[in-house]
């Protein structure tokens, strides 16, 4: 039934027509309504795609539904960006809008004797929709009304958003104050396009760019220490390679869920799964082997065990003798490394005093190849660490050098002498495991063919987290389980490392002059650490930053002054929620910042304590890449559907801002400023022309899209684009299925294989390449003057820090949650349905009822720095003493805000600010990510009580 | 009715023309706030002609007072505390229930639907819309069922009652049975429990009284008719 011709279009006496009429146009003012008139100019959200008074029959809702109906269109994607599970999804869109998703299991396999590598994938990535569509989206730029915090925001356009940051960052950069300017990102690998976005800028602007690894104490500071290295992992369909697993505080099946099968499944194959957890964790219940070392003592676990292994005779002595310091010879009045220019060995050596001195089967002293005083910095693969004699690994002796006899023992004799001490009823006294257990356990480690340690998390937020790690990594070098299928030490916590690494560094830092920054050092001085810490710490802090070990940013001026820093940009992370010591961040450090900017999809805390918010894309509405070292494989983010609201990509977001930079500072004719630190120009009136412009062609305006950047880093990096072959992987290819790398660069220490499973070290262990640490080879002694003086040369078990936040009863740590990532998904309804939808803390039963607490109770955790209140939840499987607060709640989802990190103070440990050698440093120098102080926080003490109560 | 194409748009149907207008109005006020919108709402002629429309289609709804003393830029950040921007909170903290999604006033009709999934409300919206040739804009695009494009909808769909068919009206009907009356009485009544909400209290109480004397003048006039 219909009251008009459908073609008819007159107008009325008023001039509106029927079609406009029906579209909403002028009809409040038909109506005589003119002071509707806001609302007069027709359908905005809606659009009429076809004749709005065209025949649309209508009987009954039900015709809505006899249409044939189908999916418009699916695209893959994944999610990021601190997940680091790098899982396919298929993303399935009708009408302009996502309404679910699916593993998209098409991983080709490569080694048919492994388990099908599909699919891949886990619940938060199935309800990644929810974020996509959901309502906190943050839609509009937003500038704060209120004070940070407050939550009063006004909507802005783009161009005032931009501008009011344009006009900021070239006020900053004209006064000299560009290295006052940071920009916070967290891992690239599993978004590096995004990453690269801000990164770019802040290069471009001088800026600095922080570091995030060591921040989250994601790094294992053991592994730069020992193999002069970080995090080169076996991807995890290589646990089904191996005979023996241990599992050393890596929950998996909660923070691995996508490659759990290939550690369960090893079991089917044959293999023992050992578990090693302070508590009955999800994966203790399914390991063979439950081992609960009191928190904080696995150091002493895994040096007992390594005492076994050595007192029983089952090291690996060739493995030793080639590939560790250990025949190396120390001086015994110094501790220092016997150097052969003080015995008048390796004259020929570009440098005989960073040559190290072996003694063979003869007795007679010899140069050992491979010494960092014979190669040409740290990776140096034309020189080998091959032997051509047998050396001696026994050694206490005395030597006749430059300055008279000098007595001098082995590496291994001083190894041996630490070991000593791990007595099995030492080692049971201070970790509560059973004598005969751990010893068991090691003889079984040493027996087996291929023996692997998945090392979690767990050891590294303590304190003494790189005496832990090397003392993990010991067993593995001990046994000769390196670089072969099945063995090593698998470390993937927060995994930093990307597979294309060229392409992802050139695309991130173009100018290659990079102001990065230790982001623990940086955040703890400017929250006021040196006055906030013990003397001897203090000092430490201060001599590394003088002795530039460690680079802190603004740096000092000529005149003995360090401006604070001012402008923080945020993106794909949650700076402030994360902050460990945030107590001293949101007092001293966060008042500096004249402008933070936070770039979102969603309103986390670092949004709400931002100065301006702007709106990001999601992970179903942009193109970039996704890696990860769990896996060998290269897939895209593809845009499913536009960005809601005024949404933009992260690199949109940035091109534009370097865009409005140079259109402001070209209006207001600034000048170019000479960098301080660097041989560069800062140019800010064609910072958008360097920003699109491919530096490596010189091609103008070839990266204004986020495809483009992608494709970028796929041309330049060889592990998808190798040099030695015409073979390359493409955007079109890895959106048609995810793509195996076809080759690994010098990042990594193997190749790929056609038909295995990557497993590191092979450059060194097969191919007889020095290690890149002072000494060629995996070095378990440290010469350095400060861990001579700590008394760290070799792994040791120490007790941490006392009374960290206070003198309190319970230990209090914080791991990694099965609902969430991070921070992400904290606030996903359907996660926090399948959990008690609040912050909650896990107490041990024997503790709860001491203190009149009762499960669901709210409780307050409470130490010097804060009280912290939330749901107290009775957990049978911990261990009593400690209380566990799984992050990473938002600080809104707190009544007072304080949240899970309010209750750790600020401290570092000094061994990790030092550069090694002191004068060169080519095996420990400031990288960003592979080198610098860990944020730890393991060590705090804290108690519980009732809300209301009070410590009695 | 008779097709004629001499029709004049002079024989609209004033009390469906009317309807319209309000859903319009409703939907524009509902989006944040424009300056126009702001001056309709500050010298009150918001009011008065919101007034004058509702006179006109018989419906027997009182305009609640539509006026604010904000400053532009007050009013916006009202705005956003209210229904833009989230933060999980809690609902009740004694049993551990929290209101994870967002505003203390959701714009979006899933969110007063519990007994639906997301989906299944914005797929039967998202057929609707397409069954009359409508699409959502993608420059700026949201979700089908946030309450503006259901206020869209419902006055293109009164505005067609009034120029193009009556069918149109039986659309309406169940348009509102099945999403605007949930959307619009879940935002009213957040609205009341919510302090500090200015004008936009009263567009909320409006709101739901216009739909639901809407939807009862529409269930008595088709009754017997399907």
């Amino acid at each position: 039934m219909s009251r008009h011709d459908p073609t008819d279009d007159e107008t009325d006496s008023a001039g509106i027509s029927r079609r406009d009429f029906v579209r909403g146009l002028g009809a409040a003012s038909l109506l005589g309504a003119t002071g509707l008139g806001f609302a007069d100019d027709g359908m905005t959200g809606l659009q009429a795609v076809d004749d709005p008074i065209g025949n649309y029959p209508y009987r009954d809702w039900e015709d809505l539904y006899r249409d044939e109906w189908d999916w418009d269109s699916v695209a893959r994607s994944t999610h990021s960006v601190n997940c680091t599970g790098s899982c396919s999804w298929n993303v399935f869109v009708k009408d302009g809008q996502v309404w679910r998703e699916e593993q998209a299991g098409d991983y080709p396999t490569f080694d048919e004797s492994l388990p099908d590598p599909n699919p891949r994938g886990c619940q938060k990535g199935a309800c990644y929709t929810d974020y996509v569509n959901a309502d906190q989206r943050v839609l509009h730029p937003l500038r704060r009304t209120g004070e940070r915090g407050d939550g009063q925001w006004e909507r802005i356009s783009w161009d005032e958003a931009l501008t009011e940051i344009a006009d900021h960052v070239i006020d900053e950069v004209q006064a000299g104050r560009y290295d006052a300017i940071s920009g916070f990102t967290p891992i690239p690998a599993m978004s590096p396009v995004s990453f690269a976005s801000g990164s770019r800028l802040v290069n471009l602007l001088g800026g600095v760019s922080h570091s995030f690894y060591d921040w989250y104490s994601d790094l294992p500071p053991g592994q730069p220490i020992t193999w002069g290295t970080q995090t080169d992992n076996a991807e995890s369909a290589d646990w089904h390679n191996s005979d023996y697993i241990i599992a050393w505080g890596s929950n998996i099946n909660v923070t691995r869920i996508p490659d759990a099968k290939y550690f369960l499944d090893a079991g089917y194959e044959g293999a023992k799964r050992v578990g090693i957890f302070t508590d009955y964790s999800q994966t203790a219940i399914h390991t063979d082997e439950w081992l609960s070392p009191e928190g904080g003592t696995d150091t002493a676990l895994a040096l007992g065990m390594a005492q076994t292994i050595v007192d029983e005779g089952l090291h690996d002595e060739a493995h030793l003798k080639e590939q560790t310091d250990m025949p190396l010879l120390v001086r015994e009045d110094t501790g220092k490394f016997l150097r052969a220019s003080e015995v008048g060995l390796a004259a020929d050596a570009d440098d005989p005093e960073k040559v190290f001195v072996m003694v063979d089967a003869n007795g007679d002293l010899r140069a050992a190849p491979g010494s960092l005083g014979e190669r040409d910095g740290q990776h140096d693969h034309s020189m080998s660490i091959e032997l051509d004699f047998d050396p001696r690994l026994s050694v206490d002796r005395s030597v006749q050098t430059d300055g008279g006899s000098v007595a001098v023992r082995s590496v291994w004799e001083n190894l041996r002498d630490e070991l000593s001490q791990y007595t099995p009823e030492f080692v049971h006294e201070e970790t509560s495991v059973g004598e005969d257990t751990y010893q068991r356990v090691a003889r079984e480690f040493a027996e087996a063919d291929a023996a692997k340690i998945i090392h979690g998390k767990g050891v590294n937020d303590w304190y003494h987290n790189d005496l832990g790690n090397r003392a993990i990594q010991l067993l593995v070098t001990l046994t000769g389980n390196l670089g072969d299928p099945g063995t090593g030490v698998d470390h993937y916590v927060g995994q930093e490392k990307i597979w294309s690494f060229h392409g992802w560094q050139v695309l991130s830092f173009p100018t290659g002059s990079v102001r990065g920054v230790p982001t623990t050092l940086w955040t703890y001085f400017h929250a006021g650490i040196l006055d906030n810490t013990d003397p001897d710490t203090a000092e430490k802090i201060r001599e590394s930053i003088e002795k530039n070990w460690m680079p802190v940013y603004p740096s000092e001026r000529e005149d003995g002054i360090r401006p604070d820093p001012t402008t923080m940009f945020v993106w794909r992370g949650n700076y402030f929620n994360q902050a460990k010591g945030n107590v001293a961040v949101e007092e001293q450090l966060w008042p500096k910042l004249d402008l933070v900017v936070d770039i979102n999809f969603r309103m986390d805390s670092t949004a709400l304590y931002s100065d301006i918010v702007l709106p990001a894309a999601s992970h179903y509405e942009k193109y970039d890449l996704s890696e990860t070292d769990m896996h060998t494989y290269v897939h895209p983010f593809t845009p499913a559907v536009e960005p809601l609201g005024e949404a933009k990509t992260d690199w949109e977001i940035f091109r534009l801002l370097a865009e409005k930079i140079q259109e402001r500072a070209t209006e207001r004719g600034v000048d170019p400023v000479e960098d301080r630190k660097f041989d560069r120009t800062i140019d800010l009136t064609t910072i958008h022309d360097d920003y699109v412009r491919d530096w490596e062609t010189g091609e103008e305006g070839a990266l204004e899209e986020d495809r483009a950047a992608a494709e970028f880093i796929l041309e330049h990096s060889e592990e998808t684009n190798p040099s030695d072959t015409d073979e390359q992987i493409t955007f079109d290819d890895i959106d048609d299925q995810p793509q195996r790398f076809l080759a690994a660069g010098d990042h990594w220490s193997s190749d790929i294989k056609d038909g295995e499973a990557y497993v590191p070290w092979q450059d060194y262990v097969h191919d007889k390449n020095p290690w890149p640490t002072f000494t060629g080879r995996q070095q378990y002694y440290i010469d350095h003057d400060w861990y001579l003086e700590l008394g760290e040369e070799l792994p040791t078990h120490k007790e941490g820090p006392e009374d960290t936040g206070g003198d309190y009863p319970l230990s209090y740590n914080t791991p990694h949650g099965r609902w969430s990532i991070h921070s992400t998904w904290r606030d996903s309804a359907k996660m926090l349905r399948l959990q008690r939808g609040e912050p909650v803390v896990y107490l041990n039963p024997e503790d709860a009822e001491e203190r009149g607490i009762e499960d669901g109770d709210t409780v307050e955790v409470y130490n010097d720095l804060a009280e912290v209140e939330v749901q107290a939840k009775i957990y049978p499987s911990s261990e009593p003493g400690t209380v566990r607060q799984f992050f990473a709640w938002e600080k809104f989802q707190y009544p007072d805000r304080d949240n899970f990190n309010s209750l750790v103070p600020m401290y570092m440990k000094p061994t990790q600010l030092v550069q090694y050698p002191e004068d060169t440093g080519e095996h420990l120098h400031f990288f960003p990510n592979y080198w610098g102080p860990t944020g730890v926080n393991s060590d705090v003490r804290v108690d519980v009580r009732p809300t209301g109560g009070d410590t009695e | 009715m008779a097709t004629t194409p001499t029709d004049s748009l002079d024989d609209v149907d004033e009390d469906a023309a009317a309807r319209g207008a309000v859903y319009a109005t409703l939907a524009k006020a509902f989006e944040y706030p424009a300056e126009p919108f702001h001056e309709a709402a500050a010298n009150g002629s918001l009011e008065a002609d919101l007034r004058n429309c509702i006179d006109r289609t018989g419906l027997d709804v009182a305009v609640p007072p539509l006026t604010t003393d904000d400053d532009y830029r007050t009013l916006a950040a009202r705005y956003n505390d209210i229904f833009e921007l989230g933060y999980s909170e809690y609902a009740d903290r004694t049993d551990g229930s929290l209101d994870a999604e967002g505003p203390p006033v959701p714009l979006y009709e899933s969110k007063y639907r519990p007994d639906h999934s997301w989906n299944d409300v914005n797929l039967d919206l998202s057929r609707a819309y397409s069954h009359y040739g409508l699409e959502i804009d993608q420059e700026d695009r949201d979700n089908h069922d946030a309450l503006t494009y259901e206020l869209e909808f419902a006055g293109y769909l009164a505005r067609r009652e009034a120029a193009v068919g009556s069918d149109a009206a039986a659309a309406r009907l169940d348009f509102h049975d099945r999403h605007l009356g949930h959307a619009a009485a879940g935002v009213a009544e957040r609205l009341a429990d919510e302090p500090g909400t200015d004008v936009y209290g009263g567009l909320g109480d409006l709101l739901e009284a216009v739909v639901r004397a809407d939807r009862n003048d529409l269930a008595h006039r088709l009754e017997g008719q399907r």
